[in-house]
């Protein structure tokens, strides 16, 4: 378990319903499409960081099972 | 000798960065509080009053358009300066001001004093297409605020955002802003009130009902460097 | 990206973190052709005003701040994540502190802020505060960032194992610190409503006048000096292989520089509105300037000595010899123009552009692709670049591009602030408003001439390193060494 990356990934998580939230109540198109992509990053990071951890894992898994 | 003492700093990354914080931050300190303190850093002077509802609408789009990159708001101190533009700017004339408009650059003329210099209906044709009145100008075409309607929905919150600031809004300023604005933006209404609330504001011939983002442009430009009346003041009380 | 088998290193072999430091200079020149190219649309504007064709978008107002956002915070800004991260690893001879996961963010946080800040202001959301343009939300979002950035890099300060802190790393540290607190300050604003992209600043008038300009200033001071000095201080030396010309020198002129540019703000607001003690005060400090900055300099510039044969050879180490030379001229300009009486002529001035050009082409540009230069062969293992004759032309034809733009500035604002102030036989105003404008129509074109020249200078950069990173050079590295281990002697 990569506690580091968890972390961050929690906290970019964070950010996201931040997003949400403000694009939600936006009363205006800066907040609405700040909210928006604020929301979109944290969607794509989060993505980023869970697909590193399954290459990392399916690694670590091919070095002692190197005959699946 | 003094060169050991500073490799005490190097080999300290916390000391470094306390003595680095502390060092940066004098000379902000010093130019910055005295002018909250030192009382006649804003003349004492006379007329000097919060925008409108429209004129602060129009001060937003000032704002938002970048006007500020081309055209300076401030008279310097300086003789051809004076007799091109007028009065040299005072500190109060812009103390209600947020954010400043004394720009850093003349691509066009300096803007302090031009209410009043030009007639509504010249400001709606130079915002249209500004080549057409002056041939050599190199500003932007400015048609589509003409066909853009003004959003005033929290013209309120605007007013009051600024008077927890410290702008002197009162209550019955922020009450009467949607009637203020509307008012103010068709020539044919009753000014009273208006003026009664915010002397010497410029009514522009808009289109009843439908205010549209030229119409506050235009009724800002026409409150600028107008405030003040300089024959009603003293040497002394322009001192800072 | 393909993650990199796990390898067991040698015991006290440092891994760094490389791969942020890749995309941040990748980054950074991505956004330098950006900067160049919005730089040329709207120089073209000033040109021929009906190029904007009434279109809100595309006009002068706004689009200059996503110039000069691109070309200090986009372009400057990830030249300098780059090589602060690369420095202060190497010179401490640490990992980057903190997860990996944290700095991808600090990368892709950032591309964002400047994505998000680019369009707000295209779409007319602006403080119109200069280089402090971003609304309340966009700064909110800056500050959460630049914490973690200054958590990372003191952190890694913290876990050094080599016990002296290198003075490269004393520069970026000031610089991290003093953006902090100058936008903790100028950024300080009431929002309309949290669902609103809209601000009031809490100052007013002429205080938000000095704030803004003691902000502006030293995001010049700080952003892109003092920072830049860092990257000079590691960069120099080592393309130079020689070392530091002074250390007595980095320590003096260190501590006077970040002292005095805190001072000089009040030189952008003479005879305005400021009290007159200000304006005397940030006169003096900017004129005194003049000695650390120069000490600086000539740090740099001796640290060649020895070894002037390499300029003859190693075109990249040109461009940061020439970047410290644009950097004297420029702060012996800046000096002179802050005092009172020449001011007086230059304020308002397209003087004041040209010498914001001289810093940011020659200086901060400059000392960012020779640094670049250095990196990218040692990041991605290469021998060399692929064509140093490609090195050659750039150097050549964006050394030509600024002198045509910093002359026909200097031309240009010197003629605007003479016609503003000129009396004919009779004792009245010589030339009107638009008689200045139509004057300086000719070096406005040749200025836009001067910034074509440097985005070819740019384009042929970014064209040389893909093929280097591309193509490998004929010849090997003398030891295959595994991606991110530090090399013996580093």
């Amino acid at each position: 378990m990569n506690w580091g990356d968890i972390t961050v990934g929690v906290f970019v998580g964070v950010l996201g319903l931040v997003g949400l939230v403000l694009a939600g109540g936006a009363l205006d198109q800066e907040i609405y499409l700040f909210g928006l992509g604020l929301f979109a990053f944290a969607v794509v990071f989060d993505w980023g960081l869970m697909l590193k951890a399954i290459r990392r894992a399916e690694a670590a898994r091919a070095r002692t099972h190197p005959h699946g | 000798m003094w060169g050991i003492r500073h490799e005490i700093i190097e080999k300290n990354a916390i000391l470094l960065l306390v003595l680095t914080v502390i060092t940066i931050a004098l000379g902000g300190i010093v130019e910055i509080v005295p002018l909250f303190t030192i009382e006649t850093t804003v003349e004492h002077v006379s007329g000097v009053r919060p925008y409108s509802p429209l004129e602060l609408a129009g001060r937003n789009i000032y704002v938002r358009e970048g006007c500020y990159l081309c055209h300076s708001q401030q008279i310097r101190t300086l003789k051809d300066e004076v007799e091109r533009y007028g009065h040299y700017s005072l500190a109060a004339e812009s103390m209600y001001d947020r954010p400043f408009q004394w720009g850093s650059k003349r691509i066009g003329p300096d803007l302090a004093r031009v209410g009043g210099k030009y007639s509504s209906d010249w400001h709606y044709a130079h915002l249209r297409h500004p080549q057409a009145l002056v041939p050599e100008s190199l500003m932007p075409r400015y048609a589509f605020l003409e066909e853009t309607r003004l959003d005033y929905d929290l013209i309120e919150r605007h007013m009051a955002t600024q008077r927890l600031l410290g702008v002197p809004y009162t209550d019955e300023d922020i009450a009467n802003a949607r009637q203020d604005l509307l008012a103010q933006a068709n020539a044919g209404a009753d000014p009273d009130a208006l003026v009664k609330r915010y002397p010497k504001a410029v009514a522009v011939p808009g289109r009843a009902g439908f205010p549209s983002e030229m119409d506050a442009l235009v009724a800002y430009l026409q409150v600028l460097g107008t405030m003040v009346d300089f024959a009603d003041t003293s040497v002394e009380k322009l001192q800072q | 990206m393909a993650e990199a088998a796990e390898v067991a290193l040698p015991r006290g072999v440092i891994s760094y973190n490389e791969e942020v430091i890749k995309k941040f200079t990748i980054a950074a020149m991505f956004w330098a052709i950006v900067a160049f190219l919005v730089g040329i649309v709207i120089a073209s504007e000033l040109c021929w005003p009906e190029l904007s064709s009434g279109i809100p978008f595309l006009n002068f107002g706004r689009l200059r701040p996503v110039h000069t956002s691109a070309a200090i915070f986009a372009f400057g800004g990830n030249a300098l994540f780059a090589t602060s991260f690369y420095v202060v690893q190497r010179t401490c001879r640490a990992r980057l502190a903190g997860p990996d996961a944290l700095h991808d963010f600090i990368f892709w946080g950032y591309q964002f802020f400047i994505v998000m800040a680019a369009l707000s202001y295209v779409m007319g959301y602006s403080r119109s505060q200069e280089y402090s343009e971003p609304e309340w939300h966009l700064s909110v979002f800056l500050v959460v960032l630049w914490v973690i950035y200054a958590g990372v890099f003191i952190g890694t300060l913290l876990k050094r194992a080599e016990p002296h802190i290198y003075v490269a790393n004393w520069f970026y540290l000031a610089y991290i610190l003093t953006v902090a607190v100058l936008v903790l300050v100028n950024n300080a604003a009431l929002p309309v409503s949290p669902f609103a992209a809209k601000g009031y600043v809490v100052y007013s008038g002429v205080q938000n006048a000095m704030v803004q300009w003691w902000y502006g200033h030293n995001a010049v001071g700080f952003f892109l000096t003092a920072a830049f000095l860092g990257m000079m201080y590691y960069f120099v030396p080592k393309q130079a292989g020689r070392p530091v010309y002074s250390y007595r020198l980095s320590v003096v002129h260190f501590w006077s520089l970040i002292f005095m540019y805190m001072w000089a703000g009040p030189h952008h607001l003479h005879y305005t509105a400021l009290p007159d003690w200000a304006q005397t005060l940030g006169m003096a400090f900017s004129i005194m300037l003049w000695m650390p900055s120069w000490g600086g300099m000539i740090n740099g510039l001796m640290t060649l000595s020895g070894a002037w044969d390499k300029l003859r050879t190693d075109p990249a180490l040109r461009f940061s010899v020439t970047a410290v030379g644009f950097y004297g001229m420029a702060t012996f300009e800046g000096p002179m123009m802050s005092i009172r009486e020449v001011n007086s002529l230059a304020h308002y001035t397209d003087w004041v552009i040209g010498h914001v050009h001289s810093g940011a082409l020659g200086w901060v540009a400059f000392i960012s692709f020779g640094a670049i230069y250095y990196l990218v062969p040692a990041l991605w293992r290469r021998s060399g670049l692929w064509s140093t004759r490609l090195v050659a032309w750039h150097y050549w034809v964006a050394t030509l591009g600024i002198v045509f733009y910093i002359t026909s500035m200097w031309v240009a604002g010197i003629m605007q602030g003479l016609m503003w102030r000129a009396y004919d036989q009779f004792g009245f105003l010589q030339y009107s408003f638009a008689e200045s404008v139509e004057a300086v129509h000719p070096y406005y074109i040749i200025r836009l001439l001067g910034g074509v020249l440097f985005l070819a200078g740019g384009l042929i950069m970014v064209f040389n390193l893909i093929q280097t990173v591309r193509h490998p050079s004929p010849e090997r590295r003398e030891s295959a060494v595994p991606a991110g281990v530090a090399v013996a002697g580093e």
